[in-house]
């Protein structure tokens, strides 16, 4: 009996864990300093967290698909790099941005055929994509930042606000969190997604068209850079071959602690938001707490650790409870 | 061939994306030097009175100031960066002149007029000349009393761009940064001039947004020193001036890189048989591997310059490992790089103070805090040092150690 209840609180904070450790963050974070639930901070931690969040929503895609992509953080600083040097060429400010866009989505085509058709794990292949596109990036920009000024785009993808409040940065992740919730939980896509990561060689028996929803589910993926490439060069005012470094990484912690498993076949759209807003939570609170970069850095990789092991623990519980 | 058209499709859109771009990445390096404008209108040392008095305004002649620019006038680092064809656009709000620092750490601190918080923003505090302003400013701070909030972003300027826009929900009075991104500070920037919470810079200044001061250094004689050093050694060796010099950079462009490359190159312009050619990198071991390329396929070579101090280290040690004598110039004073000098491997590098760059940086902040008028810009002192010099130096950038103690492993 003993037992059994242990099992029934373990179960429920496995399966609440994201929002409960969130609570926990923002309680111990407000009671450390209270301004980190000043609304204008709450925005602010919520701007800096919209482009991790597109890349995490692709990323969650992909690696439900049982699949990884390194890729996301060197296409985000590519296509500002494209744009910056397209609209500085005097292209009109639609045009260089659909461009970019597409360019975004041909590389997540790209990843996608090269895994497939090369027979290559997706994480070499997008091993390689990252280093290709960040090579283009610096060559491209000679190293140097392209100033973007264009006040159209500084608007939309950078600091302006909807009715001078939101952050057109949080309202483009807002949107566009609606859209990929719908295409993961309420169409073919997603759900052949998680069959395809569920268990592969079923899917196929299943009729399910493999390689047609890789193709898609990474141009999905490449969008999703793209936007995260376009509000990166928004907010830095340029485009730059070295941002998003890391972008990937917390976008797969993100994504990870959202719930999404490593192996692929489960996730949830509601999971990674709750994992970006832990991310994000993790770093305003530490800064405003004074902690400095490298104490952050070992912070959020103890929270991977921790993410990676609840993963672990929810899979056993799972196979127990199958068993049983 | 659905399959094909489509890869070639996507390959298609990619290109033509890039298509775009066009020459970008072609762009040369100009190696053309223009005359700096601080040697340019250096009028020289103005006498003044006062020593003892520690206020370091512009309007009561601090002895060791050096006015470039004469008091009262507003200062300009865009015509500076324009020279080396660095794009900059900020103002200088402060209107006291530019003036050349000659008084070295010795700094001396204004009293607070009130308890200030400053917020302290940093590139980076791990490296040796990060830790040493972080040190820097945290002492000088402790010394006055005044309320330090620190951030290093680690080179990502959204952190740093955060942190700003939480001090100024916190209340700070002050902010003294280095940003990460030349251009990326912008944003921060503009939202504290709306606070209107005054800003001093420190080492390379913003390229875009406005601040009230600004520390920084001439890079250009920094490189210039180096290029001179070596220039000197070769002709010392009745070397002739014919062949490569490998200088170790980085991949990406830094406003003090491309100064620093000015002024080294500026040296070698009247020989033309002269290659100066880039190893590009960031960490040590690729200036390492790089230079040990360029010794295997140029054993000829002139020399060698580190532009700054992780290429002067990974060059170092390619040098020590191939039992090669290259001369090999410096710039920075990280502390192996001072024992290099010392045992020989290096022959000399320009050093700079992070304690005295971040000492005068808190006296900008509290000076103007105060409501006083202070200089625009402040050049730091840089010094070559040689193996004459070398313990000297060590102790004045490392306050309180040796360099024998640093090299028993003290």
């Amino acid at each position: 009996m003993k037992s059994t209840k242990r099992s029934g609180f373990v179960q429920f904070f496995i399966k609440y864990r994201t929002i409960l450790i969130l609570i926990v963050l923002v309680i111990v974070f407000t009671c450390l300093n209270p301004i980190f639930l000043n609304s204008k901070n709450v925005l602010n931690m919520l701007k800096r967290m919209s482009y991790v969040a597109l890349t995490a929503y692709g990323i969650t895609f992909i690696m439900t698909m049982g699949e990884l992509d390194l890729s996301g953080g060197s296409m985000a600083a590519l296509v500002g790099v494209v744009l910056g040097t397209l609209l500085n060429r005097k292209v009109g400010l639609a045009p260089a941005v659909f461009l970019v866009m597409v360019m975004a989505v041909a590389g997540g085509v790209l990843n996608a055929l090269v895994s497939i058709y090369g027979r290559i794990n997706s994480f070499l292949v997008t091993l390689a994509t990252m280093n290709i596109f960040r090579g283009i990036a610096m060559i491209i920009s000679n190293g140097r930042t392209i100033p973007i000024k264009n006040s159209t785009f500084a608007f939309i993808f950078g600091n302006g606000s909807l009715f001078g409040i939101v952050p057109m940065p949080v309202v483009i992740m807002v949107v566009f969190f609606v859209i990929s919730y719908f295409l993961y939980h309420k169409t073919k896509l997603g759900f052949y997604a998680k069959c395809i990561g569920g268990n592969v060689e079923a899917a196929k028996v299943a009729g399910v068209s493999v390689n047609q929803y890789k193709i898609v589910v990474n141009a999905l993926a490449g969008f999703a850079y793209g936007l995260a490439g376009l509000i990166l060069a928004g907010l830095m005012n340029g485009g730059m071959s070295d941002l998003g470094e890391t972008l990937s990484m917390d976008a797969i912690a993100a994504s990870v602690l959202g719930g999404t498993a490593i192996a692929g076949g489960v996730g949830s759209m509601w999971g990674t938001i709750g994992g970006v807003l832990i991310m994000g939570s993790l770093n305003g609170g530490m800064s405003l707490l004074g902690a400095q970069s490298h104490h952050q850095m070992l912070v959020k990789g103890l929270v991977i650790i921790f993410a990676v092991y609840l993963d672990n623990v929810l899979k056993d519980r799972t196979v127990v409870t199958k068993d049983h | 061939m659905k399959k094909k058209g489509l890869a070639l499709l996507m390959g298609a859109a990619m290109v033509l994306a890039l298509a775009g771009c066009g020459s970008g990445g072609e762009e040369k390096k100009e190696t053309k030097v223009p005359e700096t404008k601080a040697a340019a209108e250096t009028k020289g040392g103005e006498e003044t009175t006062g020593a003892e008095e520690t206020k370091a305004a512009a309007g009561e002649k601090n002895p060791n100031f050096e006015y470039v620019v004469e008091a009262g006038t507003a200062s300009d680092v865009n015509d500076y960066y324009a020279q080396y064809g660095i794009e900059c656009d900020i103002t200088i709000r402060q209107k006291g002149g530019s003036v050349n620092w000659l008084g070295g750490g010795d700094v001396p601190l204004p009293e607070p007029k009130e308890k200030y918080t400053i917020g302290f923003a940093a590139y980076t505090t791990v490296d040796e000349v990060g830790a040493m302003y972080l040190e820097g400013i945290q002492e000088a701070a402790k010394e006055i009393g005044i309320e330090l909030l620190i951030n290093d972003a680690n080179w990502d300027q959204n952190v740093q761009n955060q942190a700003i826009e939480q001090w100024i929900l916190q209340g700070v009075d002050g902010v003294i940064l280095s940003p990460c991104d030349f251009y990326g500070i912008k944003d921060a920037l503009d939202a504290l001039e709306e606070a209107g919470i005054p800003v001093v810079s420190y080492d390379a200044p913003p390229n875009a947004g406005n601040v009230d001061a600004v520390v920084m250094y001439d890079a250009v004689e920094q490189g210039r020193l180096a290029g001179e050093a070596l220039l000197e050694a070769l002709k010392a060796g009745n070397t002739e001036m014919k062949g490569n010099i490998y200088y170790g950079t980085l991949p990406f462009t830094h406003p003090n890189a491309q100064t620093r490359e000015f002024g080294f190159f500026s040296v070698f312009e009247e020989y033309p048989d002269v290659k100066i050619e880039a190893i590009t990198g960031e960490a040590p071991e690729e200036f390492y591997s790089g230079m040990e390329g360029k010794i295997q396929a140029d054993p000829g070579m002139l020399g060698a310059w580190g532009l700054f101090s992780s290429g002067t280290y990974g060059m170092m040690q390619a040098i020590a490992a191939s039992d090669t004598d290259i001369l090999l110039s410096s710039v920075d004073n990280d502390r192996v790089i001072l024992e290099g000098i010392y045992n020989g491997s290096v022959l000399g590098s320009t050093g700079y103070s992070a304690i005295e760059g971040s000492r005068l940086a808190l006296m900008q902040m509290v000076n103007i805090l105060n409501g006083e008028e202070v200089p625009g810009i402040v050049y730091q002192t840089n010094t070559f040092i040689t193996k004459d010099n070398v313990e000297e130096m060590f102790e004045e950038y490392y306050a309180g150690a040796t360099l024998a103690d640093f090299m028993a492993g003290n």
